[in-house]
C-alpha cells in the first residue's frame, strides 16, 4: 500500500512538475487549448535544455522521495523546486494571470501538509517513522480543505443559488464548442435538460463540501470515490483533465490508511 | 489520533488560505465561484473564410485588433483560452497580408441561458483582418 501510494504521489507530482514545463517550454503556443498541433514547430533550444536539465533534477528528487530517503530533506527540495518552476511559469505571462486564473497545486500542497505535520510531530516527540505515517493524515486535511474551501467559497459569493440550472449550463453551453461531436452533444443535451444541470450543480457542490470526510479514516475511500466521479463530470463536462488531483487523492488515500 | 492531525490540517490549511490567498501551496479555490451575475457567457470564435478554426491554425494574420480581444471586459469563463490566442495571434502577425489570405474575423460566441431553458447564442465580431491556414 505504502510504495503504491508513495508511487502515485510521485505521479501527482511530476504532473504538477510537467504541467509547469510544459508552459515555459512551449510558452508562445496554445497549451491550455490541449490541440497536438502545439508540438508542431522548433522550440526555443534554450529554453528547451533549461526545462530538461531542471526536469532531470527534479525527478532525481521524485526517486528519492519514491525510495523515501531523507524524506523530510527530500519533500523540501521537491517543495522549492515546484515554487521555482511556478515562478517562472508566472514570469511567462502578463500581470498576474497564472495565479489569477487558479492554477492550483494540490500535489504541492499535500505535500507541504505532509512535511509540516510530520516535523511538528517529530518536534513534539513522536518516532520518525510514526511522525510519517500520520503526516500523511495531514495531506488528507490539507486535501479535504481545498475541496471544502471551494465549496464554502460558492455558497459565500453565490448562496445556494450556485447550483441553479441556468448557471450550470451556462458554463456547460461555453464548453460545448469545442471537442469531438459525441462530446458536443453530450455537452448541449444536458445544457438542454434543466434536471440534468441542477442535478450537476447540485452534485458538484454537494461534494466538495462532503469532502470534509476525507479527514475521517473510514469515510476516505467512499468520499474519495465521489470526488472521482466529480472529477469524471469535469472531464466531460468542462473538458478539464485535472489527472494530478487524481492521482494525489489516490495516493493520500492510501498513504493514510492505517498500517 | 490521525483523524486529529488531518482535521487540524484542514483547519489550519483554510485558515492560512483565507489568509494568504493565492500564494503557492495555498489557494482559496474560487474559480467559478460568482455565478449571480452571469448571465451569459462569452466564448472565443475565429472564422477564417466561412469556416470556424482554432487561433493557432492560422499560420500568419494581418489587420486584427489583438488588443481588444480583451477577455476580462467580457463574461468569459475560459480567459486562458482568449490569452493564448492572443498571444498567438500577435506572435504570427505579418506587417502586409499574406499571400493566399482569406478574411479573418475574431470575436466572441455569446450565449444565454433563456427561460424555458433553451440556449441562445449570438455572434459579436471584434476585429477583422486577413490570414493564412497552417499547412
Amino acid at each position: 500500500m505504502s510504495s503504491a501510494g508513495h508511487a502515485l504521489f510521485a505521479i501527482g507530482l511530476a504532473i504538477s512538475w510537467l504541467n509547469s514545463s510544459l508552459h515555459i517550454a512551449l510558452a508562445e503556443r496554445p497549451v491550455y487549448a490541449g490541440s497536438p498541433r502545439m508540438f508542431r514547430g522548433p522550440v526555443s533550444r534554450g529554453r528547451l535544455v533549461s526545462v530538461l536539465a531542471a526536469g532531470s533534477a527534479f525527478f532525481a528528487l521524485l526517486l528519492l522521495f519514491v525510495l523515501r530517503i531523507q524524506p523530510e530533506l527530500v519533500a523540501a527540495g521537491i517543495l522549492l523546486a515546484l515554487i521555482s518552476i511556478r515562478r517562472v511559469e508566472i514570469a511567462q505571462w502578463h500581470d498576474d494571470i497564472v495565479v489569477r486564473l487558479g492554477k492550483y497545486a494540490p500535489a504541492g500542497a499535500c505535500l507541504a501538509g505532509w512535511l509540516a505535520a510530520d516535523v511538528a510531530l517529530q518536534l513534539w516527540g513522536k518516532p520518525a517513522a510514526e511522525a510519517r505515517l500520520l503526516g500523511w493524515n495531514a495531506s488528507c486535511g490539507v486535501m479535504a480543505g481545498a475541496y471544502v474551501l471551494a465549496g464554502l467559497v460558492k455558497l459565500r459569493k453565490s448562496g445556494l443559488g450556485w447550483v441553479r440550472a441556468d448557471r450550470q449550463a451556462l458554463l456547460v453551453a461555453e464548453r460545448a464548442f469545442a471537442g469531438p461531436r459525441w462530446l458536443r452533444s453530450l455537452r448541449l443535451a444536458v445544457v438542454r435538460s434543466k434536471t440534468a444541470s441542477l442535478g450537476a450543480g447540485i452534485f458538484g457542490l454537494g461534494v466538495e463540501l462532503g469532502a470534509i470526510g476525507l479527514v475521517y479514516p473510514p469515510a476516505r475511500l467512499p468520499v474519495a470515490a465521489a470526488v472521482l466521479a466529480l472529477h469524471g463530470g469535469f472531464m466531460l463536462l468542462l473538458g478539464y483533465f485535472e489527472i494530478e488531483w487524481l492521482a494525489v487523492l489516490m495516493a493520500i488515500v492510501l498513504l493514510g490508511a492505517p498500517a | 489520533m490521525a483523524t486529529l492531525v488531518a482535521l487540524a490540517a484542514m483547519l489550519v490549511y483554510m485558515a492560512i488560505s483565507l489568509l494568504v490567498g493565492d500564494r503557492f501551496p495555498f489557494s482559496k479555490y474560487s474559480m467559478y465561484a460568482d455565478l449571480r451575475t452571469r448571465d451569459e457567457g462569452a466564448v472565443l470564435y475565429v472564422r477564417w473564410g466561412e469556416r470556424f478554426v482554432d487561433p493557432d491554425q492560422l499560420e500568419a494574420v494581418h489587420g486584427l485588433d489583438v488588443a481588444a480581444l480583451d477577455p476580462k471586459q467580457r463574461p468569459c469563463s475560459q480567459q486562458w483560452l482568449v490569452y493564448e490566442a492572443q498571444r498567438w495571434l500577435a506572435d504570427h502577425t505579418l506587417a502586409s497580408a499574406p499571400d493566399d489570405g482569406e478574411p479573418v474575423e475574431v470575436g466572441f460566441r455569446l450565449l444565454r441561458i433563456e427561460p424555458d431553458g433553451s440556449l441562445h447564442e449570438r455572434l459579436e465580431p471584434v476585429t477583422r483582418g486577413v490570414g493564412r491556414l497552417r499547412r
